[in-house]
């Protein structure tokens, strides 16, 4: 009876584990203290965490942080090395100690993080990777109270007047001055930095053709300062590839020849009659965001910071990191991202195996990117996979054409992902721009696919299975497929893989943040609205838009010394860059506005909605800016309209073209009927007509005139003449005239005038007496061509006498003469 | 709105986004203000009429329509100083007499008779 108890109790306990895994409703749990697989990471034996926040801690942070590859080599209680953050025998200790460390309004500005950015024992190649890693770590830790509604905390930023600066001449192209610095790059540096290197590496500032050289150096050149130059610093303080024994020598001649480039070149300074804010640099800036991404679940994210390389780093802080490595032609892409042109990002098959056992484990998931895919037109093409070739896959997130594709390994579909749930063919939702995409899986509710924070796909028709038949030898890859046969072409500004299905509530928080790095920059109008010092600013939410431009947004004025300024006028608000107003990108120009504190929202008050593309000269690091104003305040300036467009046409001194034209075909057609007196809607001549109507002149310009325009204008009088003279109105046509009688007879020489007048009275308008039309060829001269020339001197006779030599009969004969007269310039030329 | 005015208004969603059927025509100031807006209407309006208005009593409309009549009837366009001052001759009618297209085939057809 107890044996068959206990039976009972195992079926009921195992009816009850597989309902819940059955595909109820999960909770989102947080993975256990202390899971990461990195060695050197004792068992924790010391007191429970005393609360929910130093649970969170460490589970968070200090599980991660304490291994002895990381802070736990040094910074616990058997080294000693203060402050212990990370102490093996004291969890509560080690978060004393931790809160002392962070920040937790913004957790990128905390201590530790700032410490393994600057290179203090950072565990992978990049220090800024270790700092990102960590300020994930800080903001699950910290979880809510910085990631729900953080407030944005604007602090006055220390601006300066616009300085004059140097710039580079906005025309040259690898200009002649350039050729030194080119000189000694393509000598040392082209070993990699060359496009034509056997080992080439981005930036191509050593490229053999100067002008993509230029291009690429510019943004390591320091007018300014040369011996800021990221050329002049990569030598002579960071060692990189020096060419002889000294780095400080090759340093200075690096110095030398940006010095000579930039003494050429002018200094260009603020026009003094200008109304100008004070100048910021885009790193001055306040930033924007990042902590507010729903993160919870990520287990795997790509941000693509470090711009240089042959590594992506995954930033999510879980163990292991799926860095991808770059091979083929992949590039950096300006303001975080890579640009896949023909190559892809591929991580380890060990690594990846993360994904196989996190995403196992949970049975749901979700695939997020930013991406810009390169054209609509490239089908099949893997944007995000983890697979291992065309026909074995656990998922991949790919694009046809304007749609995306979601392919994914489970129990009920095939070991390729198939069926593909696609986007809606006639949506056409995915574009050549910028979108956020997301494809979510779950059991209960099969795969979707978010595209800009929208559900965009139907209810999937596959049923949900399990993840069951994954294989974990296959590698995660970005831009192609395993194989390096399924080439996407686009731009990837960040990727990320969440152990849950997002909800619509996640996937929009994420859309809504954006992605890369936005600033806010205050320019300071304090002194021009004669105002506090630092009170009075015009905020603009600022990115690095792509490689080559910026984007400002969303102007705002606001005062940061709790001052109300009322009605104050503002007019025509320039973006400045580096000493002038920049020419294009321009959009409030036309603004015209009162600032008012009454307005003031959240950021103050809106001053418009659009935003502004302007292009990047010298980097986020060099490139200074300002806004100028046509009026604020009492203050404006008189700017001089532009000098109206003055169009001087080209006169001839001559006429040149031809007075003449021709008659296009239905004028051709309504003449031929006007002149022969024949209906254009006769059976016979319309339906020739209709034949021949595309090869009639369709332009009245002489000179486009053909040899076919003429074979089907004279196959049209042919047509018109037969008709005329077959029809009872001949005799009125031709008075007189017997077209049955012998051609000898009746077109002798004198009796043919009753056939040769009416037709060239009626078709050239001349008559054998009268007025005369100028334009037209004379009487006397039609009538010799058809009736009278004789030979001589091998022109042939007049057209009557050779076909009456030819045996015709009267009717064909005058149906020549007829088609003669009226097929020709006589009636074409107008 | 249509809503077709907002298809794919993702792509770059910092632009303009369209609200109503308002217009202002910029291009009475600056370099284009060669096109001869006339100064007696206001320069912005609501929907397809008013700016037809805009355009239509605009300078290079009117002289755009002179010369296309000019091509029709002497089958070239205007190349000589004197072909030149003829069309501007022909515009200033065609404007000041109510825009009368058959006075400036007229005219033109004066111009080139005899070519």
């Amino acid at each position: 009876m107890k044996n068959a108890r206990s039976v009972l109790l195992v079926i009921i306990a195992g009816f009850v584990v597989s309902a819940c895994g059955g595909g109820a409703q999960t909770e989102s749990l947080p993975l256990p203290p202390g899971n990461n697989t990195n060695t050197g990471a004792l068992p924790y034996a010391g007191p429970v965490a005393r609360d929910a926040d130093v649970l969170k801690f460490q589970q968070e942070f200090w599980s991660k942080a304490r291994t002895t590859d990381r802070c736990g080599n040094c910074h616990n209680e058997s080294v000693g090395q203060t402050p212990m953050f990370v102490r093996n025998d004291d969890v509560n200790m080690a978060f004393d100690a931790a809160v002392t460390l962070v920040d937790t309004t913004q957790p990128a500005l905390s201590r530790v993080v700032s410490k393994v950015s600057s290179g203090h024992n950072c565990w992978v190649a990049e220090p800024n990777v270790c700092g990102s890693i960590m300020t994930t770590w800080i903001e699950n830790w910290l979880g809510d109270a910085v990631s729900g509604g953080r407030q944005i905390v604007l602090t006055p930023p220390v601006s300066n007047d616009p300085g004059a600066s140097k710039n580079f001449p906005a025309d040259a192209v690898g200009p002649p001055s350039f050729a030194p610095i080119h000189d000694l790059l393509t000598q040392y540096c082209s070993g990699c930095h060359s496009s034509v290197a056997a080992n080439a590496i981005q930036p191509y500032f050593a490229d053999p053709e100067v002008d993509v050289a230029f291009e690429a150096a510019k943004s390591k050149i320091n007018l300014d300062d040369p011996a800021n130059s990221r050329f002049v610093v990569r030598l002579g303080v960071e060692f990189h590839n020096c060419w002889s024994a000294s780095c400080t020598n090759d340093a200075a001649a690096m110095q030398a020849v940006i010095q000579a480039y930039a003494d050429g070149i002018a200094v260009t300074t603020v026009d003094p009659n200008l109304v100008y804010s004070k100048a910021l640099r885009l790193v001055d800036g306040t930033i924007a965001s990042g902590g507010n991404r729903y993160e919870d679940a990520q287990v795997a994210l790509w941000e693509f910071k470090t711009g240089s390389g042959l590594v992506a780093f995954d930033t999510s802080g879980v163990d292991p990191a799926i860095d991808l490595n770059l091979s083929g032609n992949v590039e950096w892409y300006g303001g975080w991202g890579i640009t896949i042109n023909d190559g892809k990002a591929q991580g380890s098959t060990t690594a990846s195996k993360k994904l196989f056992d996190v995403l196992q484990e949970s049975g749901e998931f979700s695939i997020e990117a930013w991406v810009v895919p390169g054209n609509v037109t490239q089908e099949e093409s893997r944007i995000i996979t983890y697979s291992a070739g065309t026909d074995a896959r656990n998922f991949t997130l790919q694009q046809t054409l304007y749609n995306y594709d979601f392919l994914l390994r489970t129990t009920e579909t095939s070991l390729n992902g198939d069926p593909q749930l696609s986007t809606p063919d006639a949506d056409e939702v995915l574009q050549a721009t910028l979108q956020h995409v997301v494809a979510t899986y779950h059991p209960i509710d099969g795969r979707r696919i978010y595209v800009n924070g929208q559900l965009v796909t139907q209810t999937d028709p596959v049923p949900g299975g399990t993840l069951v038949d994954w294989q974990d030898t296959f590698a995660f890859v970005i831009g192609n497929e395993a194989s390096s046969d399924r080439l996407w072409q686009g731009t990837v500004r960040l990727a990320a893989v969440h152990r849950r299905a997002l909800t619509q509530e996640q996937v929009q928080q994420n859309f809504d943040v954006g992605v890369g790095e936005k600033f806010f920059l205050l320019f300071d109008i304090s002194e021009v609205l004669g105002a506090a010092p630092q009170s009075s600013y015009i905020l603009f939410e600022v990115a690095q838009y792509d490689t080559y431009a910026y984007l400002f947004d969303k102007p705002h004025f606001l005062t940061l010394d709790g001052s109300s300024p009322e009605g104050i006028p503002i007019e025509g608000l320039r973006i400045a860059m580096n000493g002038r107003e920049s020419k294009v990108g321009q959009t409030y120009a036309t603004l015209s506005d009162n600032l008012s504190a009454s307005l003031f929202g959240e950021l103050g008050q809106p001053l418009s909605t659009l935003g502004a593309v302007l292009p990047l000269e010298k980097g986020p690091d060099g490139d200074e800016f300002f806004l100028t104003f046509d009026r604020l305040a009492g203050s404006s300036f008189n700017r001089p309209a532009d000098p109206m467009l003055v169009i001087t046409p080209t006169i001839l001194p001559a006429q040149v073209s031809s007075d003449i034209g021709v008659r296009t075909f239905d004028e051709i057609n309504a003449t031929f009927a006007k002149v022969t007196g024949v209906d254009p809607n006769d059976v016979d001549v319309d339906m020739t007509y209709q034949e021949l109507r595309q090869s009639l002149p369709a332009v009245e310009d002489v000179n486009t005139f053909l040899s076919s325009h003429q074979v089907a204008i004279a196959q049209l009088a042919i047509e018109y003449c037969n008709a005329l003279i077959e029809s009872p109105s001949a005799a009125t046509y031709f008075p007189g005239f017997n077209f049955d009688g012998n051609p000898a007879t009746v077109l002798a020489p004198g009796a043919r005038d009753l056939l040769v007048d009416p037709l060239i009275t009626n078709i050239v308008g001349n008559a054998p007496a009268g007025p005369v039309l100028g334009t037209q060829p004379t009487y006397a001269t039609v009538y010799s061509e058809l009736a009278s020339f004789q030979a001589a001197g091998g022109r042939p006779n007049n057209l009557i006498d050779r076909l009456i030599a030819g045996g015709s009969d009267t009717r064909a004969i005058a149906k020549g003469v007829c088609a003669a007269t009226l097929g020709n310039g006589v009636t074409l030329v107008q | 709105m249509q809503p077709k005015y907002f298809n794919n208004d993702l792509n770059f969603p910092q632009g303009y986004r369209t609200t109503d059927d308002s217009w202002e025509n910029y291009w009475r100031q600056g370099q284009n203000s060669y096109l001869g807006f006339d100064q007696s209407l206001p320069g912005e309006g609501n929907g397809a009429k008013s700016l037809g208005e805009e355009l239509g009593n605009s300078y290079a409309f009117a002289a755009c329509q002179v010369r296309k009549v000019f091509r029709t009837v002497c089958l070239r366009s205007p190349e000589v100083q004197a072909d030149r001052n003829a069309v501007d001759l022909i515009t200033n009618t065609f404007v000041s007499t109510g825009y009368r297209m058959k006075q400036v085939f007229a005219d033109t057809a004066v111009h080139c008779m005899g070519q």
